[in-house]
Protein backbone atom coordinates (compact mmCIF):
# COMPACT_ATOMS: atom_id res chain seq x y z
CA UNK A 1 0.00 0.00 0.00
CA UNK A 2 2.99 2.47 1.19
CA UNK A 3 4.81 1.37 -2.03
CA UNK A 4 2.05 2.38 -4.79
CA UNK A 5 1.51 5.57 -3.11
CA UNK A 6 4.85 6.57 -2.84
CA UNK A 7 4.97 5.59 -6.58
CA UNK A 8 2.49 7.80 -7.51
CA UNK A 9 4.80 10.67 -5.98
CA UNK A 10 7.58 9.86 -8.36
CA UNK A 11 6.72 12.05 -11.12
CA UNK A 12 6.31 15.41 -9.36
CA UNK A 13 9.48 14.53 -7.25
CA UNK A 14 11.24 14.58 -10.44
CA UNK A 15 9.93 17.76 -10.84
CA UNK A 16 10.94 18.87 -7.25
CA UNK A 17 6.82 19.35 -6.86
CA UNK A 18 6.96 17.80 -3.39
CA UNK A 19 6.60 18.94 -0.07
CA UNK A 20 9.56 18.46 1.86
CA UNK A 21 8.43 15.96 4.24
CA UNK A 22 7.39 13.90 1.13
CA UNK A 23 10.38 14.25 -0.28
CA UNK A 24 12.34 12.67 2.25
CA UNK A 25 9.72 9.71 2.34
CA UNK A 26 10.40 9.42 -1.32
CA UNK A 27 13.88 9.90 -1.15
CA UNK A 28 13.94 7.07 1.87
CA UNK A 29 11.89 4.62 0.22
CA UNK A 30 14.24 4.60 -3.25
CA UNK A 31 16.74 3.22 -1.12
CA UNK A 32 15.15 -0.24 -0.43
CA UNK A 33 12.84 -0.47 -3.72
CA UNK A 34 14.13 -0.90 -6.98
CA UNK A 35 11.24 -1.22 -8.70
CA UNK A 36 10.48 2.55 -7.81
CA UNK A 37 14.09 3.32 -8.93
CA UNK A 38 14.08 1.85 -12.44
CA UNK A 39 10.83 3.93 -13.00
CA UNK A 40 12.32 7.03 -11.57
CA UNK A 41 15.07 6.57 -13.90
CA UNK A 42 12.94 5.72 -16.94
CA UNK A 43 10.90 8.88 -16.33
CA UNK A 44 14.39 11.02 -16.13
CA UNK A 45 15.41 9.30 -19.25
CA UNK A 46 11.97 9.58 -20.83
CA UNK A 47 12.78 13.50 -20.03
CA UNK A 48 15.77 14.10 -21.23
CA UNK A 49 15.01 12.38 -24.61
CA UNK A 50 11.71 14.64 -25.13
CA UNK A 51 13.30 17.70 -23.70
CA UNK A 52 16.79 17.15 -26.79
CA UNK A 53 13.69 16.77 -29.32
CA UNK A 54 12.47 19.84 -31.01
CA UNK A 55 11.34 20.63 -34.52
CA UNK A 56 12.86 23.41 -36.64
CA UNK A 57 9.75 25.44 -37.20
CA UNK A 58 9.22 27.25 -40.11
CA UNK A 59 9.15 30.56 -40.53
CA UNK A 60 5.50 32.02 -40.74
CA UNK A 61 5.95 35.59 -39.84
CA UNK A 62 4.81 36.92 -43.42
CA UNK A 63 2.12 34.12 -43.75
CA UNK A 64 0.49 35.04 -40.63
CA UNK A 65 0.84 38.45 -41.80
CA UNK A 66 -0.89 38.06 -45.02
CA UNK A 67 -3.64 36.81 -42.81
CA UNK A 68 -3.88 39.67 -40.92
CA UNK A 69 -3.94 41.70 -43.84
CA UNK A 70 -6.72 39.55 -45.43
CA UNK A 71 -8.96 39.47 -42.19
CA UNK A 72 -8.37 43.27 -41.59
CA UNK A 73 -9.26 43.81 -45.36
CA UNK A 74 -12.69 42.20 -45.42
CA UNK A 75 -13.88 42.80 -41.45
CA UNK A 76 -17.56 42.36 -42.97
CA UNK A 77 -17.55 38.90 -43.82
CA UNK A 78 -17.65 38.19 -39.80
CA UNK A 79 -21.47 37.49 -40.51
CA UNK A 80 -20.74 35.19 -42.93
CA UNK A 81 -18.78 33.01 -40.59
CA UNK A 82 -21.50 33.38 -38.13
CA UNK A 83 -24.07 31.64 -40.12
CA UNK A 84 -22.07 29.55 -42.02
CA UNK A 85 -21.29 28.13 -38.41
CA UNK A 86 -24.54 27.81 -37.99
CA UNK A 87 -25.53 26.26 -41.07
CA UNK A 88 -23.08 23.61 -40.50
CA UNK A 89 -24.65 22.74 -37.41
CA UNK A 90 -28.14 21.33 -38.67
CA UNK A 91 -28.74 19.81 -35.57
CA UNK A 92 -28.93 22.48 -32.92
CA UNK A 93 -30.64 25.06 -35.77
CA UNK A 94 -33.28 21.87 -36.40
CA UNK A 95 -33.65 21.87 -32.59
CA UNK A 96 -33.89 25.57 -31.87
CA UNK A 97 -36.20 26.10 -34.50
CA UNK A 98 -38.49 23.42 -33.18
CA UNK A 99 -38.28 24.77 -30.28
CA UNK A 100 -39.26 28.06 -31.02
CA UNK A 101 -41.98 26.92 -33.24
CA UNK A 102 -43.62 24.79 -30.20
CA UNK A 103 -43.31 28.27 -27.93
CA UNK A 104 -45.03 30.20 -30.18
CA UNK A 105 -47.67 27.95 -31.43
CA UNK A 106 -48.48 27.36 -27.12
CA UNK A 107 -48.36 31.41 -26.88
CA UNK A 108 -51.31 31.30 -29.13
CA UNK A 109 -53.11 27.89 -28.12
CA UNK A 110 -53.30 29.47 -24.71
CA UNK A 111 -54.53 33.40 -25.76
CA UNK A 112 -56.62 32.89 -28.19
CA UNK A 113 -58.36 29.98 -27.21
CA UNK A 114 -62.28 29.89 -27.94
CA UNK A 115 -64.80 29.69 -25.16
CA UNK A 116 -66.06 25.94 -24.54
CA UNK A 117 -68.24 25.23 -27.64
CA UNK A 118 -70.76 22.50 -26.53
CA UNK A 119 -71.43 20.88 -30.10
CA UNK A 120 -73.40 17.40 -27.86
CA UNK A 121 -76.09 17.84 -25.36
CA UNK A 122 -74.62 15.28 -23.14
CA UNK A 123 -71.60 17.46 -22.83
CA UNK A 124 -73.25 20.33 -21.93
CA UNK A 125 -74.87 18.60 -18.96
CA UNK A 126 -71.75 17.33 -17.79
CA UNK A 127 -70.43 20.79 -18.37
CA UNK A 128 -72.97 22.48 -16.37
CA UNK A 129 -74.05 19.76 -13.91
CA UNK A 130 -69.72 20.07 -13.25
CA UNK A 131 -69.59 23.45 -12.74
CA UNK A 132 -72.50 23.51 -10.61
CA UNK A 133 -71.39 21.22 -7.84
CA UNK A 134 -68.01 22.78 -7.97
CA UNK A 135 -69.96 26.16 -6.88
CA UNK A 136 -72.49 24.53 -4.32
CA UNK A 137 -71.01 23.93 -1.07
CA UNK A 138 -73.93 21.43 -0.45
CA UNK A 139 -73.23 19.57 -3.13
CA UNK A 140 -69.12 19.90 -2.99
CA UNK A 141 -67.29 17.57 -1.30
CA UNK A 142 -64.36 20.72 -1.62
CA UNK A 143 -64.87 23.75 0.79
CA UNK A 144 -65.16 26.85 -1.06
CA UNK A 145 -66.30 30.35 -0.14
CA UNK A 146 -70.11 30.97 -0.83
CA UNK A 147 -68.97 34.75 -1.54
CA UNK A 148 -67.73 35.20 -5.21
CA UNK A 149 -68.94 33.22 -7.42
CA UNK A 150 -66.40 32.10 -10.03
CA UNK A 151 -69.23 31.38 -12.45
CA UNK A 152 -68.92 32.31 -15.95
CA UNK A 153 -72.08 32.88 -17.96
CA UNK A 154 -71.25 34.65 -20.40
CA UNK A 155 -71.51 32.21 -23.11
CA UNK A 156 -74.74 30.99 -21.61
CA UNK A 157 -77.31 32.26 -24.96
CA UNK A 158 -80.99 31.88 -25.22
CA UNK A 159 -81.05 28.36 -26.17
CA UNK A 160 -78.43 26.78 -23.53
CA UNK A 161 -80.56 28.53 -20.91
CA UNK A 162 -83.81 26.65 -21.79
CA UNK A 163 -81.78 23.40 -21.94
CA UNK A 164 -80.49 24.80 -17.99
CA UNK A 165 -83.75 25.27 -16.94
CA UNK A 166 -85.33 21.80 -18.01
CA UNK A 167 -82.09 20.26 -16.39
CA UNK A 168 -82.69 21.66 -13.19
CA UNK A 169 -86.66 21.40 -13.27
CA UNK A 170 -87.47 25.16 -13.02
CA UNK B 1 17.08 16.25 -44.68
CA UNK B 2 20.04 17.99 -46.01
CA UNK B 3 23.07 19.31 -44.54
CA UNK B 4 21.79 22.85 -45.99
CA UNK B 5 18.24 22.70 -44.68
CA UNK B 6 19.62 21.62 -41.44
CA UNK B 7 22.18 24.32 -40.84
CA UNK B 8 19.08 26.98 -42.12
CA UNK B 9 16.92 25.75 -39.77
CA UNK B 10 19.63 25.68 -36.94
CA UNK B 11 19.81 29.54 -37.94
CA UNK B 12 16.58 29.59 -37.75
CA UNK B 13 16.13 28.20 -34.40
CA UNK B 14 19.47 30.16 -32.82
CA UNK B 15 17.36 33.62 -33.83
CA UNK B 16 13.99 32.50 -32.03
CA UNK B 17 15.49 30.61 -29.25
CA UNK B 18 16.11 34.22 -27.99
CA UNK B 19 12.65 33.86 -26.67
CA UNK B 20 14.28 32.92 -23.29
CA UNK B 21 15.41 36.22 -22.85
CA UNK B 22 12.73 37.82 -24.00
CA UNK B 23 12.48 40.60 -20.93
CA UNK B 24 8.96 40.69 -19.84
CA UNK B 25 8.56 44.31 -20.25
CA UNK B 26 9.69 44.53 -23.49
CA UNK B 27 6.67 41.47 -24.25
CA UNK B 28 4.27 43.81 -22.26
CA UNK B 29 5.40 46.96 -24.49
CA UNK B 30 4.47 44.83 -27.80
CA UNK B 31 1.18 43.16 -26.43
CA UNK B 32 0.38 46.66 -25.98
CA UNK B 33 1.13 48.00 -29.23
CA UNK B 34 -0.65 45.12 -30.80
CA UNK B 35 -3.73 45.84 -28.62
CA UNK B 36 -3.36 49.40 -30.58
CA UNK B 37 -3.49 47.17 -33.89
CA UNK B 38 0.32 47.70 -35.20
CA UNK B 39 1.04 44.64 -37.03
CA UNK B 40 4.65 45.44 -37.13
CA UNK B 41 4.86 44.34 -33.27
CA UNK B 42 2.48 41.35 -34.00
CA UNK B 43 5.35 39.96 -36.60
CA UNK B 44 7.70 40.23 -33.64
CA UNK B 45 5.32 38.45 -31.35
CA UNK B 46 4.93 36.01 -33.94
CA UNK B 47 9.05 35.65 -34.27
CA UNK B 48 9.28 35.04 -30.82
CA UNK B 49 7.07 32.71 -30.55
CA UNK B 50 6.61 31.00 -33.34
CA UNK B 51 8.89 28.32 -32.34
CA UNK B 52 7.33 26.59 -29.42
CA UNK B 53 3.78 27.49 -30.55
CA UNK B 54 4.85 25.20 -34.03
CA UNK B 55 6.37 22.11 -31.86
CA UNK B 56 3.54 22.87 -28.85
CA UNK B 57 1.49 21.39 -31.75
CA UNK B 58 3.39 19.48 -33.29
CA UNK B 59 3.67 17.53 -30.22
CA UNK B 60 -0.11 17.29 -29.79
CA UNK B 61 -0.99 16.67 -33.43
CA UNK B 62 2.42 14.76 -34.76
CA UNK B 63 1.85 16.27 -38.25
CA UNK B 64 3.86 18.95 -40.02
CA UNK B 65 1.56 20.53 -42.33
CA UNK B 66 -1.36 20.39 -39.38
CA UNK B 67 0.76 21.86 -36.57
CA UNK B 68 2.08 24.42 -39.10
CA UNK B 69 -1.73 25.41 -39.98
CA UNK B 70 -2.60 25.66 -36.52
CA UNK B 71 0.59 27.44 -35.46
CA UNK B 72 -0.45 30.55 -37.86
CA UNK B 73 -4.46 30.10 -37.09
CA UNK B 74 -3.20 30.61 -33.21
CA UNK B 75 -1.54 33.46 -34.10
CA UNK B 76 -4.32 34.87 -36.12
CA UNK B 77 -6.57 34.07 -32.96
CA UNK B 78 -4.34 36.11 -30.91
CA UNK B 79 -4.44 39.20 -32.95
CA UNK B 80 -8.25 39.19 -33.36
CA UNK B 81 -8.45 38.51 -29.71
CA UNK B 82 -5.72 40.50 -28.00
CA UNK B 83 -7.68 43.33 -26.82
CA UNK B 84 -9.04 40.68 -24.46
CA UNK B 85 -5.69 39.88 -22.76
CA UNK B 86 -5.73 41.87 -19.71
CA UNK B 87 -1.96 40.71 -18.24
CA UNK B 88 -4.02 38.38 -15.84
CA UNK B 89 -1.39 36.06 -16.46
CA UNK B 90 1.26 35.51 -18.91
CA UNK B 91 1.05 35.56 -22.30
CA UNK B 92 3.03 32.31 -23.12
CA UNK B 93 0.24 30.78 -21.15
CA UNK B 94 -2.64 32.46 -22.65
CA UNK B 95 -1.10 31.70 -26.23
CA UNK B 96 -0.52 28.14 -25.03
CA UNK B 97 -3.93 27.59 -24.17
CA UNK B 98 -5.28 28.86 -27.62
CA UNK B 99 -2.85 26.40 -29.77
CA UNK B 100 -4.24 23.44 -27.23
CA UNK B 101 -7.84 24.82 -28.01
CA UNK B 102 -7.29 24.55 -31.70
CA UNK B 103 -5.40 21.74 -31.63
CA UNK B 104 -8.11 19.88 -29.67
CA UNK B 105 -11.00 21.01 -32.16
CA UNK B 106 -9.11 19.28 -35.02
CA UNK B 107 -8.65 16.46 -33.26
CA UNK B 108 -12.32 16.53 -32.56
CA UNK B 109 -13.15 17.60 -36.30
CA UNK B 110 -11.28 14.41 -37.56
CA UNK B 111 -12.71 12.34 -35.08
CA UNK B 112 -16.77 13.40 -36.34
CA UNK B 113 -15.47 13.20 -40.02
CA UNK B 114 -13.89 9.88 -38.96
CA UNK B 115 -10.93 10.30 -40.60
CA UNK B 116 -7.31 8.93 -39.68
CA UNK B 117 -6.91 11.06 -36.25
CA UNK B 118 -3.24 10.77 -35.78
CA UNK B 119 -0.79 9.83 -39.32
CA UNK B 120 2.87 10.30 -38.19
CA UNK B 121 4.33 12.41 -40.25
CA UNK B 122 7.91 10.64 -41.11
CA UNK B 123 9.14 12.95 -43.92
CA UNK B 124 10.56 15.74 -41.10
CA UNK B 125 10.77 13.69 -37.59
CA UNK B 126 12.04 15.38 -34.59
CA UNK B 127 15.48 16.15 -34.41
CA UNK B 128 18.30 17.01 -31.67
CA UNK B 129 19.51 20.66 -31.57
CA UNK B 130 23.12 20.36 -31.16
CA UNK B 131 25.32 18.89 -33.53
CA UNK B 132 26.62 15.55 -32.68
CA UNK B 133 29.05 12.38 -34.44
CA UNK B 134 27.29 10.51 -37.16
CA UNK B 135 26.99 7.64 -34.94
CA UNK B 136 25.36 10.09 -32.11
CA UNK B 137 23.27 11.48 -34.63
CA UNK B 138 21.74 7.85 -36.05
CA UNK B 139 21.60 6.29 -32.98
CA UNK B 140 19.53 9.50 -31.75
CA UNK B 141 17.19 9.66 -35.09
CA UNK B 142 16.00 6.18 -34.22
CA UNK B 143 15.12 6.76 -30.37
CA UNK B 144 13.39 9.79 -31.58
CA UNK B 145 11.65 7.88 -34.13
CA UNK B 146 10.82 5.39 -30.94
CA UNK B 147 9.59 7.93 -29.57
CA UNK B 148 7.66 9.74 -31.46
CA UNK B 149 5.80 6.79 -32.08
CA UNK B 150 5.15 6.38 -28.46
CA UNK B 151 4.15 9.60 -27.57
CA UNK B 152 1.69 9.10 -30.95
CA UNK B 153 0.18 6.23 -29.49
CA UNK B 154 -1.14 8.28 -25.96
CA UNK B 155 -3.76 9.81 -25.39
CA UNK B 156 -4.51 13.52 -26.06
CA UNK B 157 -4.54 14.87 -22.95
CA UNK B 158 -1.28 12.68 -21.70
CA UNK B 159 0.64 13.31 -24.80
CA UNK B 160 -0.23 17.37 -24.44
CA UNK B 161 0.63 17.77 -21.01
CA UNK B 162 4.19 15.50 -21.67
CA UNK B 163 4.76 18.11 -24.24
CA UNK B 164 4.05 21.51 -22.04
CA UNK B 165 6.32 19.90 -19.08
CA UNK B 166 8.50 18.24 -20.93
CA UNK B 167 9.70 20.21 -24.40
CA UNK B 168 8.79 23.78 -22.96
CA UNK B 169 9.43 23.12 -19.28
CA UNK B 170 6.28 25.06 -18.25
CA UNK B 171 5.50 24.88 -14.46
CA UNK B 172 2.70 22.80 -12.66
CA UNK B 173 0.84 26.40 -12.31
CA UNK B 174 1.07 27.39 -15.50
CA UNK B 175 0.16 24.03 -17.05
CA UNK B 176 -2.64 23.99 -14.51
CA UNK B 177 -3.76 27.53 -16.16
CA UNK B 178 -3.13 26.37 -19.65
CA UNK B 179 -5.32 22.85 -19.45
CA UNK B 180 -7.40 24.70 -16.84
CA UNK B 181 -7.40 22.25 -14.24
CA UNK B 182 -6.78 21.72 -10.61
CA UNK B 183 -2.72 21.71 -9.55
CA UNK B 184 -3.85 18.24 -7.87
CA UNK B 185 -4.95 16.99 -11.65
CA UNK B 186 -1.64 18.19 -12.81
CA UNK B 187 0.21 15.87 -10.35
CA UNK B 188 -1.89 12.99 -10.76
CA UNK B 189 -2.43 13.31 -14.92
CA UNK B 190 1.87 14.10 -15.45
CA UNK B 191 2.20 10.86 -13.49
CA UNK B 192 -0.20 8.88 -15.48
CA UNK B 193 1.48 10.33 -18.95
CA UNK B 194 4.73 9.62 -17.98
CA UNK B 195 3.69 6.38 -16.43
CA UNK B 196 1.87 5.12 -20.01
CA UNK B 197 4.79 6.73 -21.84
CA UNK B 198 7.03 4.19 -20.23
CA UNK B 199 4.57 1.37 -20.87
CA UNK B 200 4.43 2.40 -24.46
CA UNK B 201 8.29 2.61 -24.82
CA UNK B 202 8.57 -1.13 -23.42
CA UNK B 203 6.12 -2.22 -25.59
CA UNK B 204 7.62 -1.28 -28.72
CA UNK B 205 11.44 -2.47 -27.69
CA UNK B 206 9.68 -5.50 -27.03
Amino acid sequence: MKHQRIQKQLSAYLDNELAPAMHKKVDDHLLDCQECANMLADFKQNRQQIAELVHPAPSMKNAVLAMIHESESAPKKKWLSIFRRWVFRPFTVGATAFSTACLVVAFFIFTYSPAPQYDELLDFYFGVHTEEVANNPLKSNVATPLSNPTTDTEYIDEDAESLLNLYFDD
Amino acid sequence: MSVTTLTADMETYSDIVQVEDFDSQQERELILRCQERETAAMGTLVVQYQHWVYNIAYGILGHHEDAQDIAQDAFLSVWQNIGQFKFRSRFSTWLYQIVKNKCYNLIDQRKRRKTDPMEIDDSQPWVPLDTVTPEQEAIRTEQSEILHTALSKLKDSYRTILILRELRELSYEEIAEVLNCTLGRVKSRLHEARKALRDELERIDW
